[in-house]
């Protein structure tokens, strides 16, 4: 939080656009001390996307009103419309939103690029706007760089810190006297040995296109592939290669049928039908498998950290946050919300619902250890892949079509086609897309 | 013979009630699924092998549904944009389409479908500017407009064909005794082709009930219609199938009615375009 | 009495509201999107769109095999899907073409498929399209098959989406051809049929030529909608597995709102636009030739 090198026209631009579009910032505020009561009686509009996050969050806003004595309306819609309905808003400069919930790990330099995020690094600083209790230095590392811009400008502030996971039938590997993978190399005869379809089958991960580029990572990263090398495409190297080989063989020969086409919905409902060994995605989906109206393996799972290879040992992490609209005409009132939304007694709530957030105070609440939602090993597994976090898509513009275009190299994979060839299409079409936008 | 022939009639019944059964079996089995899965709980409702007849019944999932969305205002906006959608159709339609049929313009036909081929996609931006600056964003208003896209082009396609079963000779001996054109249209030509007035209304309004892709932008809270609502539900965490099959459910369930109960006219309306008076 | 002006005007008066209604909602959106294709902006607020003439045109065209197989796949889904519908919908209203004992059970059936909203039939369909729990490959085991993918393999999801497509538009071409079937004049085949000719000549020449009219415009609605398909596959695939199922209203939509590429997008809706004008103005060319 120290230097910010201001290198980047765009980001003068995006300071000057800001302090141009904000004359709130000139608002008298009694210099001596946070209020929440500040900006009573305004009114704020949020574009809130569904998520399990937003769900323990929305019963709790009315408190926030009473708090503020602000009035908030809010708008909850799945991700893809809150992004279209996001989209058309900004291009038509409604200034309709004030606050919205931000998928970083797909938008967060194309929004930056995009001038949509308020920087907040000033809000932040201010001790008038920012509550004493609120502590950014609580949030952990991972959650922090995960917020922040190349420039060192802060466009959210980090909310759900998701981390890929092992979930593994207890049952089953008792049976077969097996333990959760250690490395990669243990994973594939781990899987063999469980899998006796049609009962069961040895694995399951996201197939989809798009949707399985965040799973891919779990398998890369300890391989040691990275996405780019020297800001150039890396997508054909040999650890590629066999990270890609590794990921569409698991599934081509010991997933269910129809894996090429699964999302996280089809990949949990097989394991919560008790149809499959192991399961590894993202760690807030554990809380339907404990859930016996959903499940029939409750109780039965176990959760793990993810095996480590000869890359290293890593868990790809994917952060959403509370971001302010720059073309909100109330944005230091949007900044009190997202700040409350972020705050230590709401990420409480929210772990204690079993949705995984980036603050360290809140693992050793009393509230948390007191009344655990989810089994030991959870909360364990949870707190080691934070350790070892990793961002876990590539840090550009174009984050959906990268993941469109691994997406499809793996499914063609899948399918069948050889490694190295659809590795060698897909690293054409990325740097292609890297020329486009990143210049 | 006469044996021989009552046998044969008789297979022939047969055989003409097993196609008719081969037919339309798909076409019922997939409202029977729906149903059935949105009366199952979770652990059945994805249970292999799957259950047909006896299942545990539970209104888990129309109780979610209800707690989770307010469906009863989405039905009241649902039911406001597709009735205004189809009587503001009516109203500019059929003239129009009398007037193409009965002086042969052709090409405003096209213009119209025009409209129709546009893709939806490519409204969205612009009509969001456009409405945001008449201040009709999150009306009745601008859904309606919009919806027009869908329901008007369907009007006069259709009644064209109605129009030009009107007789002209009707229309020319009214004209000679003094009718103004408009007398004409109102009094003789409509009259004639109540039944397809009544078709054409019906599907105008299924069509704008089941449009969504529109009202996710210019629709706000209070005039979000039902369609969002299904929308909604597939999404983050959403693997309930029993919720999502009651979602499904719900939604089609008043246009089913609707249909039910005027398919006479449905029919009726399209069997009289097609007859030549 | 009447008004000499309305009367004289009449045939511009009468769908004048229409036309008037009809523009003002669409000339902004045409004018938006054609400026608006001839421009690369990535829907920034910080930098205005940059004017490029036709190069958004020039990458369609030449430089994206992306499009070029979403237009083939468009246009093959199109052509499989309404062929489908029409010798479908024709067989079963020529069975159906007679009084018989639910005739009206049949009508109502028939209705609820095209009625029935696209996104929840959608679901349903995905819902039974699962590969391990859903209930269309059990019937299938039933019979002696082996598991379908439907819409989970690349080489099955076109067709998969396609038989939604026909379970919902068939009973439409049904109910059009039946009603065309029932006003058919008498006449022609008493003639036949003192000719001599059989019941599939009579069809052929007579009843197929006579129900043509009425089966194009149905043939033109189905048409328009299935190239423009998008709420039913961006329910089941999203364009997958591995852009098999991705048309040009995919793409156009994943370009404008995932990629944010909004020039481009534009260029396409406009090159969507044309293909559905061209095979619209075909078919309606057919509708002339074949009436009015």
């Amino acid at each position: 939080m120290t230097a910010r090198p201001l290198t980047r026209r765009r980001f003068l631009q995006a300071m000057t656009a800001g302090a141009a579009a904000g004359p709130f910032v000139f608002t008298p505020a009694r210099a001596q001390g946070f209020n929440w009561k500040r900006f009573q009686g305004k009114e704020l509009f949020l574009l809130l996307t569904k998520h399990p996050f937003i769900d323990v969050l929305e019963k709790n806003i009315p408190e926030f009103e009473s708090l503020s004595g602000m009035k908030v309306k809010w708008e909850t819609l799945p991700e893809i419309q809150a992004r279209q309905k996001l989209t058309v808003e900004m291009t038509a400069n409604s200034g309709g939103i004030d606050a919205f919930f931000t998928s970083l790990h797909v938008e967060k330099k194309r929004f930056w690029k995009a001038g949509w995020y308020h920087p907040l690094n000033k809000f932040l600083d201010d001790k008038t706007l920012t509550s004493p209790d609120f502590d950014w230095n609580d949030f952990t590392p991972g959650a922090r760089a995960g917020v922040t811009q190349p420039d060192g400008s802060i466009s959210a502030l980090a909310a759900f810190v998701d981390a890929n996971v092992v979930f593994y039938r207890k049952d089953l590997f008792a049976a077969k006297s097996a333990s959760p993978p250690k490395t990669l190399a243990d994973l594939e005869p781990l899987v063999q040995k469980l899998h006796a379809p049609p009962a069961t089958y040895g694995i399951v991960l996201r197939g989809l296109k798009n949707a399985n580029a965040t799973q891919y990572p779990s398998i890369l990263f300890p391989m040691g592939g990275t996405y780019l090398k020297d800001g150039k495409a890396a997508l054909d190297s040999k650890e590629q290669v066999a990270a890609l080989e590794l990921y569409t063989k698991l599934l081509r020969q010991y997933a269910p049928p129809g894996v090429v086409n699964f999302n996280w919905y089809e990949c949990s409902a097989s394991f919560m039908q008790s149809q499959v060994a192991i399961y590894m995605d993202g760690v807030n989906f554990a809380s339907q498998f404990e859930d016996a109206a959903k499940s029939k393996v409750v109780g039965k799972v176990g959760y793990a950290v993810l095996p480590s290879g000869p890359g290293g040992h890593f868990s790809p992490i994917y952060i959403t946050g509370m971001a302010v609209s720059t073309q909100s005409r109330s944005k230091e009132a949007a900044y009190l919300f997202a700040q409350w939304a972020t705050n230590k007694a709401n990420m409480v709530r929210e772990l204690m619902a079993g949705v995984g957030v980036g603050r360290t105070s809140t693992w050793d609440s009393a509230d948390v250890k007191a009344k655990p939602k989810m089994p030991a090993d959870w909360y364990q597994a949870y707190q080691a892949s934070l350790k070892i976090g990793r961002q876990g898509l590539p840090e550009i513009v174009g984050v959906t079509e990268y993941r469109d275009i691994i997406g499809v190299a793996i499914q063609k994979g899948i399918e069948g086609a050889p490694a190295a060839q659809v590795l060698a299409q897909a690293q054409k079409e990325f740097q292609d897309l890297l020329n486009r936008t990143e210049s | 013979m006469v044996r021989g022939s009552a046998t044969r009639r008789w297979l022939g019944t047969a055989g003409f009630y097993a196609l008719a059964v081969l037919f339309m079996l798909p076409t019922a089995f997939v409202f029977y699924w729906m149903l059935t899965l949105s009366l199952k709980p979770q652990v059945e409702a994805t249970a292999f092998p799957p259950s047909f007849v006896r299942f545990t019944v539970t209104l888990a999932g129309y109780r979610e549904v209800f707690t989770k969305y307010p469906f009863v205002l989405y039905t009241w906006n649902s039911l406001v944009v597709a009735t205004g959608c189809t009587l503001l159709g009516l109203v500019v339609g059929l003239p129009a389409a009398y007037s193409i049929a009965r002086w042969r313009q052709q090409r405003l036909a096209v213009v119209i479908l025009v409209a129709r081929i546009i893709p939806g996609i490519a409204y969205l931006i612009p009509w969001y500017i456009f409405f945001r600056s008449l201040r009709m964003v999150d009306t009745y208003g601008a859904l309606i407009l919009t919806h027009l896209i869908v329901g008007l082009p369907i009007i006069i396609w259709v009644m064209i064909s109605f129009f030009e079963d009107v007789p002209a000779d009707l229309a020319d001996a009214a004209l000679i005794d003094g009718c103004s054109h408009f007398g004409v249209f109102w009094r003789i030509a409509l009259p004639l082709v109540k039944p397809g007035v009544v078709a054409t209304a019906i599907l105008s309004f299924v069509f704008s009930w089941n449009n969504f892709l529109f009202s996710v932008i210019l629709a706000g809270r209070s005039t979000r219609t039902l369609p969002i609502a299904v929308y909604t539900m597939i999404s983050y965490e959403e693997i309930n199938w029993g919720t999502l099959a009651a979602a499904a459910t719900l939604i089609t369930l008043p246009v089913l009615l609707v249909a039910l109960l005027a398919q006479r006219h449905i029919v009726t309306g399209l069997t009289f375009g097609a007859v030549k008076q | 009495m009447r008004s000499s002006f309305t009367h004289r005007h009449a045939p511009w008066l009468f769908p004048a509201p229409a036309v008037a209604l009809v523009a003002v909602i669409i000339v902004y959106p045409i004018a938006y999107t054609g400026w608006m294709s001839l421009h690369e902006w990535f829907a920034s607020s910080l930098a205005r769109p940059r004017f490029i003439g036709l190069g958004n045109y020039a990458r369609i065209l030449l430089g994206d095999p992306r499009f070029r197989e979403a237009v083939v796949r468009t246009i093959y889904f199109t052509v499989l899907a309404v062929a489908a519908e029409t010798v479908l919908g024709v067989a079963m209203a020529l069975l159906f073409n007679r009084e018989f004992w639910g005739r009206g059970l049949l009508r109502t059936l028939a209705i609820l498929p095209m009625v029935a909203t696209p996104t929840a039939i959608a679901l349903v369909f995905v819902m039974m399209y699962h590969p391990t729990l859903g209930v269309a490959n059990y019937l299938l085991t039933v019979v002696g098959l082996s598991g379908f993918r439907w819409t989970y393999s690349s080489q099955t999801a076109l067709y998969a989406i396609a038989v939604v497509d026909v379970w919902q538009w068939t009973p439409l071409i049904m109910l059009i051809a039946l009603a065309g079937l029932a006003s058919l004049p008498r006449e022609p085949y008493e003639a036949a049929h003192l000719d001599g000719a059989s019941t599939w000549q009579a069809f052929w020449h007579i009843t197929l030529p006579l129900l043509r009219p009425t089966i194009v415009v149905a043939i033109l609605f189905r048409a328009i909608d299935a190239l423009k398909t998008f709420d039913v596959i961006f329910v089941m695939t999203q364009g997958g597995p591995a852009n098999a199922t991705e048309t040009i209203n995919l793409l156009l939509f994943n370009q404008a709102f995932s990629y944010f590429n909004m020039g481009y997008a534009s260029s396409m809706a406009v090159a969507l636009f044309a293909l559905v004008m061209g095979a619209s103005l075909i078919l309606i060319k057919a509708r002339r030739t074949a009436a009015w």
